[in-house]
């Protein structure tokens, strides 16, 4: 089968003409750097089956971050029939940048120029031939909304394939220095066998503008460029292509068409120095505001209909040891988690039509300044900000970040975040032990999750990665109108990664806890009563009874759980409770609830997205220990104090 | 100079290119090559980081990384709260949007006007014939030219 690759700069519309072809269902967002590996789908054409690769976006071919290792190699060793470099027709230079390093890499490439219908509505005139003529490539117009372009494409692909004819050959002659450089280099690496699959020219170029790789590859041979030259040269080299890029574009555009008022003038206010936060502040209201607020209804719906199948089983089915664990464990616990389902949707689409629209990059731009005290970027804000509704999706969507080291940084704080599963906790316990407080005993604790979350990102970029920043180089998109299908792709791709964990890691626990907690007897003799007893003298010095510590193992599973076990065991938490503990025990116990283990669910997408069970297990370990501490200090203070 | 120091509106061209190797590759292939004409787009709150023009792509930078990247002025154009007091300026362009453009002008300031310098903290300039009070955010949105 034919293989055909897309490569091109992050926010070009790439997937959008990946899944325009290949009829595949990627997100495509309004936020550089969205396919963070590679996705692939076959098409038929005119009777032969063609596979098509959707490469990470890149601005340049060194091998240096993970995107353009993933790219370059790809070229190198699978070796696709076409490479099809995709360029955005409002702004080709950097695209065309990227092509002509993928033409000195390799023959058989093309041009597209995504987003013509844009440029046509802004009376931007391009000329086709001009660009086939000085870059010596099949040039084809396409638009991925409107379809047009895409059999032409399509042609010209198999076109390629069958004939092995890419239009012309023309090579981009550097300055005099850097041409006699090269020749010195072609002439030594002819000769060397294992260079052979390799281009020569291009192995010359990428050893002068100092690419480590290639350098190490030469090496071996004897072939070396000193560091100061190489600066020099790289310099020199990405000058030459950018004069050449708009030496033809003066020649292929021949009228640019209005500015982009709307753009600006949306701009002005969104990133405005002083409206800017403000505006900021305002736009995450809003989102949780509809995640919780306008979402709620269905969450009650959902909890109504749940509780009806419960009754309606034990109804139907009588009692017995199956009824309760149906209904007890399964029903009960899952269903607990499924009340949630609204939320997460909610706030996945709120968020959704930020990005889609081109919101987020601004936010992360308007909040930098604050990130860039933690040695984080404005992006790893957004995903923390999602961790108050739940961790899940917060961590999920660290996935945007670019930088691998902040994006694990922002993986290893986010479960401090308090979630909304913790909330009926705090809200339990204020409400029997700080009567008349509640409100101001909530809010610190929403504070001091806060402060734990900035202190732990310090500290973790301190022991990680010795406190080095993370470069905040980034595009800002133009605006665009949000897709439906987009949109709703947005929504669904993340919102059913949370129905799968329900279904999943949820429901084995559900039943799990149902068994401990009924078996062999009920309650005080079960073994949830051995495990909380067994357990209970490490949590001595802070004051726990053994019933909450059962809660506490329990609620590893889904923080809501803590509530729901304190019900089992206590029958009645508000006038069994203050005979057992003291109040700053029981603010011990909500600072507890708030910084240890994350949830099941949490630790499961912590071990996908960091890549392994030890980050999973640090994270486990570590917030244990944040909490032991933190509430034991609280607990033996308090305990002086009174 | 550095291009983090250049004011906004302002236009420079680049002379060199500092990153360490395994960022410079992207911030050449993004376009900040030596020649290319960069433009200060804005600031965010806080003024850092900040917005650039280069190739036709708005890119943000934060200042330790703009610090990194050496130009010289293209024009001669800066705020006129950098003027100096005495001196006669020709106002070329404006940095605010079309609120602030409708209210400088009809003070009398609008882009190729003559305006002098009368005292600086408060700022009091005389254009068209007029003598105005301006405050120093107004005077850092309005870009002059010596003549």
């Amino acid at each position: 089968m034919s293989i055909v690759a897309f490569v091109g700069n992050p926010n070009v519309g790439k997937s959008s003409l990946f899944n325009a072809i290949t009829g595949a269902r990627q997100y495509v967002a309004n936020w550089p750097g969205v396919t963070v590996s590679r996705k692939e789908g076959i098409r038929r054409w005119r009777g032969r089956e063609i596979k098509f690769v959707d490469l990470p976006g890149i601005y340049s071919l060194g091998a240096i971050s993970i995107d353009e290792k993933i790219t370059r190699d790809y070229l190198l060793k699978e070796s696709p029939d076409v490479v099809v470099v995709v360029v955005d027709a409002l702004n080709m230079q950097q695209g065309l940048y990227l092509l002509i390093e993928v033409l000195e890499m390799r023959e058989n490439v093309m041009l597209v120029v995504n987003a013509i219908d844009e440029a046509k509505k802004r009376g931007m005139n391009i000329n086709k031939y001009e660009l086939e003529k000085h870059f010596g490539v099949h040039v084809v117009f396409t638009s991925a909304v409107t379809g047009e372009g895409i059999e032409e494409l399509l042609d010209k692909i198999l076109h390629i394939i069958t004939t092995k004819e890419v239009h012309s050959f023309v090579e981009l002659t550097y300055q005099k220095e850097i041409e006699e450089k090269v020749k010195e280099l072609e002439k030594k690496i002819e000769n060397i066998e294992d260079l052979k699959p390799y281009k020569p020219r291009w192995l010359a170029l990428k050893a002068l503008e100092g690419d480590p790789e290639v350098l190490n590859l030469l090496k071996k041979f004897g072939i070396s460029i000193p560091d100061e030259e190489s600066k020099k040269y790289k310099e020199m080299i990405a000058q030459r292509r950018y004069q050449y890029i708009d030496s033809v574009l003066k020649e292929a555009i021949t009228s640019f068409g209005q500015k982009l008022t709307i753009s600006e003038a949306l701009d002005h206010v969104i990133t405005h120095k002083f409206l800017g936060i403000p505006i900021f502040l305002a736009m995450m209201y809003l989102v949780f505001t509809f995640t919780f607020n306008v979402m709620s209804p269905l969450s009650d719906l959902i909890d109504i209909g749940i509780s009806n199948l419960g009754e309606w089983l034990r109804n139907v089915m009588g009692s017995g040891w199956v009824t309760s664990l149906v209904v007890d464990g399964v029903i009960n616990g899952v269903g607990a988690v499924l009340v949630f389902v609204p939320n997460i949707f909610g706030m996945f689409l709120a968020l959704g039509f930020m990005e889609e629209v081109g919101y987020l990059p601004r936010a992360a731009f308007v909040i930098d300044k604050l990130m860039y005290k933690l040695k984080l970027s404005g992006r790893s804000f957004m995903s923390l900000i999602l961790g108050f509704g739940c961790n899940v999706p917060a961590v999920m969507s660290t996935r945007g970040i670019a930088d691998p080291r902040e994006r694990l940084i922002t993986i290893l704080v986010s479960p401090f975040i308090t979630c909304s599963a913790r909330l009926p906790i705090y809200i339990l316990l204020a409400g029997i032990f700080f009567k008349g407080h509640e409100a101001a005993v909530i809010f610190a604790l929403y504070i001091s999750s806060i402060i734990l979350t900035a202190v732990s990102a310090t500290l973790l970029n301190k022991i990680l990665f010795k406190g080095q920043p993370v470069p905040l180089v980034m595009e800002l998109p133009r605006y665009r109108l949000p897709g439906f299908k987009n949109l709703w792709l947005y929504v669904w791709e993340r919102g059913k990664h949370f129905l799968e964990k329900a279904g999943t890691i949820i429901l084995v626990s559900a039943i799990i806890i149902w068994f401990l907690g009924n078996y062999p007897a009920p309650a005080d003799k079960s073994f949830a009563a051995d495990l909380g007893k067994f357990f209970e003298p490490i949590f001595r010095p802070l004051g726990y009874d053994w019933r909450m510590v059962t809660a506490l193992i329990f609620g590893t599973a889904a923080k809501e759980v803590v509530v729901s076990t304190f019900q089992m065991m206590y029958g009645d938490p508000a006038s069994v409770l203050p005979n057992l503990i003291t109040p700053p025990v029981a603010l011990s116990f909500m600072f507890f609830v708030m910084a240890y283990i994350p949830c099941l669910a949490t630790i499961a997408v912590i071990k996908t997205e960091a890549g392994g069970w030890k980050w999973a297990t640090f994270s486990v370990l570590y917030s244990l220990s944040v909490a032991y501490t933190i509430s034991l200090l609280i607990s033996v203070i308090g305990r002086a104090i009174l | 100079m550095k291009l983090s120091e250049a004011a906004v509106g302002t236009k420079v061209k680049i002379l060199s290119v500092n990153f360490p190797p395994e960022l410079q590759g992207r911030i050449l292939g993004l376009g900040f090559v030596p020649g290319a004409i960069v433009e200060v787009i804005k600031e965010a709150p806080f003024g850092d980081p900040r917005v650039y023009m280069v190739h036709g792509k708005m890119i943000t930078l934060r200042k330790s990384e703009a610090d990194l990247i050496e130009v010289k002025p293209l024009s001669r154009q800066f705020p006129l709260s950098m003027a100096e007091v005495g001196k006669r300026y020709i106002i070329k362009s404006f940095l605010g949007g079309p609120f602030f453009i409708s209210r400088v002008r009809s003070m009398g300031i609008d882009i190729g006007n003559i305006i002098e310098v009368r005292s600086k903290f408060p700022m009091t300039v005389v254009v068209s014939g007029k003598v105005v009070r301006i405050g120093m955010g107004m005077a850092e949105k309005i870009l002059v030219e010596e003549i």
